[in-house]
Protein backbone atom coordinates (compact mmCIF):
# COMPACT_ATOMS: atom_id res chain seq x y z
CA UNK A 1 0.00 0.00 0.00
CA UNK A 2 1.42 3.33 -1.21
CA UNK A 3 1.16 5.53 1.84
CA UNK A 4 1.14 8.93 0.10
CA UNK A 5 -2.05 9.64 -0.88
CA UNK A 6 -2.66 10.08 -4.99
CA UNK A 7 -4.21 13.18 -5.93
CA UNK A 8 -6.82 12.18 -8.34
CA UNK A 9 -9.48 14.49 -8.63
CA UNK A 10 -9.20 18.05 -8.88
CA UNK A 11 -11.21 20.57 -6.44
CA UNK A 12 -13.32 21.94 -10.05
CA UNK A 13 -14.35 17.78 -10.22
CA UNK A 14 -15.36 17.59 -7.10
CA UNK A 15 -17.70 20.94 -6.82
CA UNK A 16 -19.07 20.21 -10.42
CA UNK A 17 -20.01 16.36 -9.13
CA UNK A 18 -21.52 17.93 -5.47
CA UNK A 19 -23.06 20.83 -7.03
CA UNK A 20 -24.93 18.47 -9.40
CA UNK A 21 -26.30 16.52 -6.64
CA UNK A 22 -27.33 19.15 -4.89
CA UNK A 23 -29.10 20.87 -7.79
CA UNK A 24 -30.98 17.23 -8.88
CA UNK A 25 -32.43 17.17 -5.80
CA UNK A 26 -33.32 20.18 -5.39
CA UNK A 27 -35.17 20.16 -9.25
CA UNK A 28 -36.85 16.80 -8.15
CA UNK A 29 -38.03 18.04 -4.76
CA UNK A 30 -39.40 21.21 -6.37
CA UNK A 31 -40.85 19.91 -9.50
CA UNK A 32 -44.86 20.87 -10.32
CA UNK A 33 -44.44 22.30 -6.52
CA UNK A 34 -41.82 25.24 -6.75
CA UNK A 35 -41.94 26.20 -10.22
CA UNK A 36 -38.97 28.99 -9.91
CA UNK A 37 -36.88 27.65 -7.70
CA UNK A 38 -37.50 24.49 -10.28
CA UNK A 39 -36.57 26.82 -13.15
CA UNK A 40 -33.49 28.18 -11.17
CA UNK A 41 -31.93 24.81 -10.47
CA UNK A 42 -32.54 24.20 -14.26
CA UNK A 43 -30.68 27.38 -15.53
CA UNK A 44 -27.79 25.98 -12.89
CA UNK A 45 -27.39 22.86 -14.15
CA UNK A 46 -27.25 24.41 -17.89
CA UNK A 47 -24.88 26.60 -16.82
CA UNK A 48 -23.12 23.37 -14.26
CA UNK A 49 -23.13 21.28 -17.75
CA UNK A 50 -21.52 24.06 -20.02
CA UNK A 51 -18.49 24.47 -16.89
CA UNK A 52 -18.38 20.58 -17.10
CA UNK A 53 -17.44 20.41 -21.49
CA UNK A 54 -14.98 23.69 -20.62
CA UNK A 55 -13.72 20.93 -18.14
CA UNK A 56 -13.39 18.46 -20.18
CA UNK A 57 -11.66 19.70 -22.79
CA UNK A 58 -9.30 22.28 -20.13
CA UNK A 59 -9.29 20.72 -16.96
CA UNK A 60 -7.61 18.64 -15.33
CA UNK A 61 -6.22 15.46 -16.75
CA UNK A 62 -8.92 12.88 -15.12
CA UNK A 63 -11.39 15.23 -16.14
CA UNK A 64 -10.49 15.53 -19.34
CA UNK A 65 -12.58 13.58 -22.26
CA UNK A 66 -9.60 13.23 -24.15
CA UNK A 67 -8.32 10.95 -21.07
CA UNK A 68 -11.30 9.29 -20.07
CA UNK A 69 -13.22 8.96 -23.23
CA UNK A 70 -12.44 5.19 -24.38
CA UNK A 71 -13.62 2.86 -27.43
CA UNK A 72 -15.57 -0.38 -27.53
CA UNK A 73 -12.12 -2.38 -27.66
CA UNK A 74 -10.78 -0.97 -24.84
CA UNK A 75 -14.05 -1.42 -22.60
CA UNK A 76 -14.54 -4.99 -23.40
CA UNK A 77 -10.53 -5.79 -22.74
CA UNK A 78 -11.48 -3.72 -19.25
CA UNK A 79 -14.43 -5.96 -18.67
CA UNK A 80 -11.99 -9.27 -19.20
CA UNK A 81 -8.99 -7.89 -16.66
CA UNK A 82 -12.11 -6.87 -14.21
CA UNK A 83 -13.05 -10.73 -14.04
CA UNK A 84 -9.96 -12.32 -13.96
CA UNK A 85 -8.76 -9.52 -11.31
CA UNK A 86 -6.22 -8.10 -13.52
CA UNK A 87 -7.25 -4.70 -14.49
CA UNK A 88 -5.49 -2.78 -12.14
CA UNK A 89 -5.67 0.66 -10.28
CA UNK A 90 -7.19 3.37 -12.52
CA UNK A 91 -6.83 6.83 -11.65
CA UNK A 92 -9.64 8.37 -13.05
CA UNK A 93 -12.16 7.03 -14.79
CA UNK A 94 -12.05 3.29 -15.69
CA UNK A 95 -13.02 2.82 -19.34
CA UNK A 96 -16.26 1.70 -18.63
CA UNK A 97 -17.22 4.57 -16.16
CA UNK A 98 -16.43 6.83 -18.82
CA UNK A 99 -19.65 5.27 -20.11
CA UNK A 100 -21.36 5.66 -17.38
CA UNK A 101 -20.46 9.98 -17.08
CA UNK A 102 -21.12 10.59 -21.01
CA UNK A 103 -24.59 8.85 -20.09
CA UNK A 104 -24.94 11.34 -17.25
CA UNK A 105 -24.18 14.04 -18.47
CA UNK A 106 -25.82 13.25 -21.67
CA UNK A 107 -29.03 12.64 -19.80
CA UNK A 108 -28.94 15.45 -17.80
CA UNK A 109 -28.36 17.53 -20.94
CA UNK A 110 -31.32 16.30 -22.20
CA UNK A 111 -33.63 16.45 -19.44
CA UNK A 112 -32.47 20.48 -18.95
CA UNK A 113 -32.87 20.82 -22.85
CA UNK A 114 -36.03 19.41 -22.63
CA UNK A 115 -37.10 21.25 -19.57
CA UNK A 116 -36.38 24.74 -21.05
CA UNK A 117 -39.86 23.91 -23.79
CA UNK A 118 -41.99 22.08 -21.06
CA UNK A 119 -45.20 23.70 -19.94
CA UNK A 120 -47.36 22.43 -17.39
CA UNK A 121 -51.15 21.46 -17.74
CA UNK A 122 -52.40 24.35 -16.92
CA UNK A 123 -50.32 26.58 -19.77
CA UNK A 124 -49.18 28.59 -17.23
CA UNK A 125 -45.33 27.21 -15.57
CA UNK A 126 -43.30 26.62 -18.37
CA UNK A 127 -39.58 26.80 -19.39
CA UNK A 128 -38.40 29.93 -21.13
CA UNK A 129 -38.50 28.95 -24.49
CA UNK A 130 -42.11 26.82 -23.80
CA UNK A 131 -43.45 30.20 -25.51
CA UNK A 132 -41.31 29.17 -29.11
CA UNK A 133 -43.92 26.23 -29.32
CA UNK A 134 -47.21 25.51 -28.92
CA UNK A 135 -49.27 24.18 -26.15
CA UNK A 136 -49.56 20.50 -27.43
CA UNK A 137 -46.08 20.31 -28.13
CA UNK A 138 -44.82 21.65 -25.18
CA UNK A 139 -47.40 19.77 -23.22
CA UNK A 140 -45.71 16.77 -25.34
CA UNK A 141 -42.35 18.01 -24.10
CA UNK A 142 -43.40 17.83 -20.33
CA UNK A 143 -44.14 14.39 -20.98
CA UNK A 144 -40.46 13.29 -22.14
CA UNK A 145 -38.88 15.58 -19.26
CA UNK A 146 -40.67 13.08 -16.72
CA UNK A 147 -39.95 10.54 -18.56
CA UNK A 148 -36.14 11.26 -19.15
CA UNK A 149 -36.13 12.14 -15.44
CA UNK A 150 -36.94 8.32 -15.01
CA UNK A 151 -34.04 7.05 -16.90
CA UNK A 152 -32.09 9.67 -15.11
CA UNK A 153 -33.08 8.04 -11.54
CA UNK A 154 -32.36 4.71 -13.45
CA UNK A 155 -29.14 5.81 -14.29
CA UNK A 156 -28.15 7.36 -11.22
CA UNK A 157 -29.21 3.97 -9.01
CA UNK A 158 -27.01 1.90 -11.44
CA UNK A 159 -23.75 4.89 -10.35
CA UNK A 160 -24.76 4.40 -6.55
CA UNK A 161 -25.06 0.49 -7.97
CA UNK A 162 -21.60 0.62 -8.99
CA UNK A 163 -19.83 2.58 -5.99
CA UNK A 164 -21.63 0.01 -3.86
CA UNK A 165 -20.00 -3.01 -5.61
CA UNK A 166 -17.00 -1.53 -5.92
CA UNK A 167 -16.82 -0.65 -2.02
CA UNK A 168 -18.14 -4.40 -1.33
CA UNK A 169 -16.63 -6.61 -3.87
CA UNK A 170 -13.58 -4.81 -4.60
CA UNK A 171 -13.09 -2.95 -1.67
CA UNK A 172 -12.47 -0.07 -3.29
CA UNK A 173 -13.86 3.21 -1.53
CA UNK A 174 -15.14 5.35 -4.61
CA UNK A 175 -17.00 7.84 -2.42
CA UNK A 176 -14.11 9.35 -0.21
CA UNK A 177 -11.88 10.30 -3.02
CA UNK A 178 -15.22 12.22 -4.91
CA UNK A 179 -14.54 14.53 -1.29
CA UNK A 180 -11.16 14.33 -0.44
CA UNK A 181 -9.63 14.53 -3.97
CA UNK A 182 -7.10 12.29 -3.33
CA UNK A 183 -6.83 7.71 -2.93
CA UNK A 184 -4.42 5.73 -1.68
CA UNK A 185 -2.99 3.17 -4.60
CA UNK A 186 -1.24 -0.05 -3.92
CA UNK A 187 0.84 0.41 -6.83
CA UNK A 188 2.75 3.55 -8.51
CA UNK A 189 0.51 5.54 -10.42
CA UNK A 190 0.47 8.48 -11.87
CA UNK A 191 -1.41 10.92 -10.04
CA UNK A 192 -3.94 13.93 -11.29
CA UNK A 193 -2.37 16.69 -13.26
CA UNK A 194 -3.63 19.63 -12.47
CA UNK A 195 -5.06 22.83 -14.54
CA UNK A 196 -4.34 26.59 -13.97
CA UNK A 197 -6.58 28.47 -11.60
CA UNK A 198 -7.33 30.53 -14.49
CA UNK A 199 -9.08 27.98 -16.39
CA UNK A 200 -11.40 27.23 -13.51
CA UNK A 201 -12.05 30.74 -13.63
CA UNK A 202 -12.80 30.79 -17.31
CA UNK A 203 -14.99 27.98 -16.62
CA UNK A 204 -16.74 29.85 -14.10
CA UNK A 205 -17.38 32.37 -16.49
CA UNK A 206 -18.86 30.35 -18.95
CA UNK A 207 -20.79 28.85 -16.57
CA UNK A 208 -22.58 32.21 -15.25
CA UNK A 209 -22.87 32.92 -18.49
CA UNK A 210 -24.83 29.97 -19.63
CA UNK A 211 -27.12 29.83 -17.04
CA UNK A 212 -27.76 33.55 -16.94
CA UNK A 213 -28.57 33.42 -20.66
CA UNK A 214 -31.07 30.41 -20.01
CA UNK A 215 -32.85 32.51 -17.09
CA UNK A 216 -33.71 35.17 -20.12
CA UNK A 217 -34.84 32.46 -22.38
CA UNK A 218 -31.46 33.00 -24.61
CA UNK A 219 -33.32 36.68 -25.61
CA UNK A 220 -30.42 39.24 -24.35
CA UNK A 221 -31.47 41.78 -26.24
CA UNK B 1 -101.43 -18.22 -13.49
CA UNK B 2 -97.94 -18.87 -13.32
CA UNK B 3 -95.99 -17.61 -16.29
CA UNK B 4 -94.62 -19.99 -18.18
CA UNK B 5 -90.94 -20.85 -18.18
CA UNK B 6 -90.94 -19.38 -21.94
CA UNK B 7 -92.63 -16.03 -20.21
CA UNK B 8 -89.81 -16.17 -17.40
CA UNK B 9 -86.75 -16.51 -19.74
CA UNK B 10 -88.20 -14.15 -22.15
CA UNK B 11 -89.04 -11.48 -19.12
CA UNK B 12 -85.41 -12.69 -17.90
CA UNK B 13 -83.47 -11.74 -21.42
CA UNK B 14 -85.68 -8.18 -21.91
CA UNK B 15 -84.46 -6.88 -18.21
CA UNK B 16 -80.97 -8.35 -18.72
CA UNK B 17 -80.53 -6.80 -22.27
CA UNK B 18 -81.94 -3.64 -20.69
CA UNK B 19 -80.02 -3.34 -18.03
CA UNK B 20 -76.71 -4.19 -19.99
CA UNK B 21 -77.84 -1.76 -22.57
CA UNK B 22 -77.99 0.86 -19.88
CA UNK B 23 -74.44 -0.12 -18.52
CA UNK B 24 -73.32 -0.17 -22.04
CA UNK B 25 -74.70 3.49 -22.44
CA UNK B 26 -73.69 4.49 -19.46
CA UNK B 27 -69.81 3.78 -19.95
CA UNK B 28 -69.87 5.45 -23.61
CA UNK B 29 -71.08 7.90 -21.68
CA UNK B 30 -68.62 8.56 -18.78
CA UNK B 31 -65.99 8.04 -21.75
CA UNK B 32 -67.72 11.41 -24.27
CA UNK B 33 -68.30 13.23 -20.82
CA UNK B 34 -64.64 12.86 -20.04
CA UNK B 35 -62.57 13.21 -23.27
CA UNK B 36 -64.83 16.26 -23.96
CA UNK B 37 -63.85 17.80 -20.44
CA UNK B 38 -60.60 17.14 -21.34
CA UNK B 39 -60.84 19.28 -24.82
CA UNK B 40 -62.51 21.80 -22.70
CA UNK B 41 -59.72 21.78 -20.64
CA UNK B 42 -57.29 21.85 -22.81
CA UNK B 43 -58.62 24.76 -24.90
CA UNK B 44 -58.28 26.60 -21.67
CA UNK B 45 -54.60 25.80 -20.80
CA UNK B 46 -53.82 27.22 -24.41
CA UNK B 47 -56.02 30.33 -23.77
CA UNK B 48 -53.82 30.64 -20.70
CA UNK B 49 -50.41 29.89 -22.51
CA UNK B 50 -51.29 32.41 -25.34
CA UNK B 51 -51.73 35.03 -22.21
CA UNK B 52 -48.30 34.05 -20.84
CA UNK B 53 -46.49 33.81 -23.24
CA UNK B 54 -48.39 36.91 -24.80
CA UNK B 55 -47.35 39.06 -21.72
CA UNK B 56 -43.98 38.43 -21.72
CA UNK B 57 -43.49 40.80 -25.37
CA UNK B 58 -42.66 44.23 -24.71
CA UNK B 59 -45.28 45.41 -25.64
CA UNK B 60 -47.99 43.30 -25.63
CA UNK B 61 -51.30 42.20 -27.95
CA UNK B 62 -54.08 43.08 -25.24
CA UNK B 63 -56.73 42.59 -27.53
CA UNK B 64 -55.47 38.90 -27.86
CA UNK B 65 -55.09 39.07 -23.87
CA UNK B 66 -58.84 40.50 -23.43
CA UNK B 67 -59.96 37.61 -25.59
CA UNK B 68 -57.97 34.55 -23.98
CA UNK B 69 -59.35 35.94 -20.69
CA UNK B 70 -62.88 36.12 -21.80
CA UNK B 71 -62.53 32.56 -22.95
CA UNK B 72 -61.46 31.44 -19.43
CA UNK B 73 -64.31 33.94 -17.91
CA UNK B 74 -67.11 32.29 -20.03
CA UNK B 75 -66.08 28.68 -19.78
CA UNK B 76 -65.23 28.80 -15.73
CA UNK B 77 -68.96 28.68 -14.96
CA UNK B 78 -69.42 25.57 -17.04
CA UNK B 79 -67.17 23.78 -15.29
CA UNK B 80 -69.64 22.13 -13.09
CA UNK B 81 -71.70 20.94 -15.91
CA UNK B 82 -68.86 18.79 -17.20
CA UNK B 83 -68.54 16.61 -14.70
CA UNK B 84 -71.63 14.96 -13.80
CA UNK B 85 -72.37 11.80 -11.46
CA UNK B 86 -70.78 8.66 -12.29
CA UNK B 87 -67.62 10.32 -14.42
CA UNK B 88 -64.82 10.12 -12.03
CA UNK B 89 -62.37 7.30 -11.48
CA UNK B 90 -65.07 5.22 -10.58
CA UNK B 91 -66.55 5.13 -14.49
CA UNK B 92 -63.14 2.70 -15.72
CA UNK B 93 -62.51 5.64 -17.93
CA UNK B 94 -59.02 6.97 -17.78
CA UNK B 95 -59.79 10.36 -16.08
CA UNK B 96 -57.34 12.33 -13.46
CA UNK B 97 -61.10 13.52 -11.64
CA UNK B 98 -61.09 12.63 -7.63
CA UNK B 99 -63.71 11.63 -6.25
CA UNK B 100 -63.35 14.65 -3.75
CA UNK B 101 -65.29 16.84 -6.83
CA UNK B 102 -68.27 14.83 -5.92
CA UNK B 103 -67.70 14.43 -2.44
CA UNK B 104 -66.98 18.68 -2.22
CA UNK B 105 -69.28 19.84 -4.66
CA UNK B 106 -69.56 23.29 -3.29
CA UNK B 107 -66.41 23.67 -3.10
CA UNK B 108 -65.30 22.55 -6.28
CA UNK B 109 -67.83 25.46 -7.57
CA UNK B 110 -66.54 27.84 -5.56
CA UNK B 111 -63.05 27.18 -7.34
CA UNK B 112 -64.30 27.73 -10.45
CA UNK B 113 -66.03 30.87 -9.33
CA UNK B 114 -62.80 32.20 -8.30
CA UNK B 115 -61.18 31.12 -11.81
CA UNK B 116 -64.24 33.21 -13.20
CA UNK B 117 -63.87 36.40 -11.12
CA UNK B 118 -59.96 35.97 -11.51
CA UNK B 119 -60.54 35.74 -15.42
CA UNK B 120 -63.05 38.59 -15.53
CA UNK B 121 -60.41 40.88 -13.76
CA UNK B 122 -57.46 39.79 -16.15
CA UNK B 123 -60.09 41.07 -18.86
CA UNK B 124 -60.92 44.30 -17.82
CA UNK B 125 -57.47 45.04 -17.19
CA UNK B 126 -56.03 43.67 -20.83
CA UNK B 127 -58.90 45.62 -22.17
CA UNK B 128 -57.82 48.84 -19.97
CA UNK B 129 -54.34 48.31 -22.08
CA UNK B 130 -53.26 47.64 -18.36
CA UNK B 131 -49.68 45.94 -19.15
CA UNK B 132 -48.42 45.80 -15.47
CA UNK B 133 -51.54 44.86 -13.86
CA UNK B 134 -52.45 42.07 -16.51
CA UNK B 135 -49.12 40.37 -15.83
CA UNK B 136 -49.72 40.52 -11.93
CA UNK B 137 -53.38 39.64 -12.40
CA UNK B 138 -52.22 36.28 -14.80
CA UNK B 139 -50.60 34.67 -11.96
CA UNK B 140 -53.98 35.00 -9.97
CA UNK B 141 -55.05 33.22 -13.10
CA UNK B 142 -53.29 30.61 -13.19
CA UNK B 143 -53.13 30.33 -9.41
CA UNK B 144 -56.85 29.38 -9.51
CA UNK B 145 -56.29 26.86 -11.96
CA UNK B 146 -53.56 25.14 -9.73
CA UNK B 147 -55.63 25.92 -6.40
CA UNK B 148 -58.56 23.76 -7.98
CA UNK B 149 -56.22 20.68 -9.67
CA UNK B 150 -54.22 20.39 -6.03
CA UNK B 151 -57.18 19.51 -4.11
CA UNK B 152 -59.54 17.93 -7.20
CA UNK B 153 -56.79 16.56 -9.28
CA UNK B 154 -54.86 13.80 -9.48
CA UNK B 155 -51.01 14.95 -10.45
Amino acid sequence: MSETPTPVWDGPTRLFHWSLVILLLVAWLTAGEQMTIHRGAGYAVLGLLAFRVWWGLAGGSTARFSGFVRGPGAIRQYLRASREGTDGEHVGHNPLGALSVLALLGLVGLQVGLGLFAIDEDGFEGGPLSDRVDFDLARQIAEWHELAFRLLQGLVVLHLAAILYYAVRRRQDLVRPMITGVRKFRGPVQGLVRAPLWRFAVGVLIALAVGFAASRGFRLG
Amino acid sequence: MTPSPRALSAAFLTVSLVLGGGAALAAVNAKSVTESRQANFKTMGKSMKAMTDGLKAGSPDMTAIAANAATLRGLAPKISTWFPKGTGPESGVKTEALAEIWKDPAGFAAAARRLESEAAKLEALARAGDVAGARAQVRLVGGSCGGCHDKYKAD
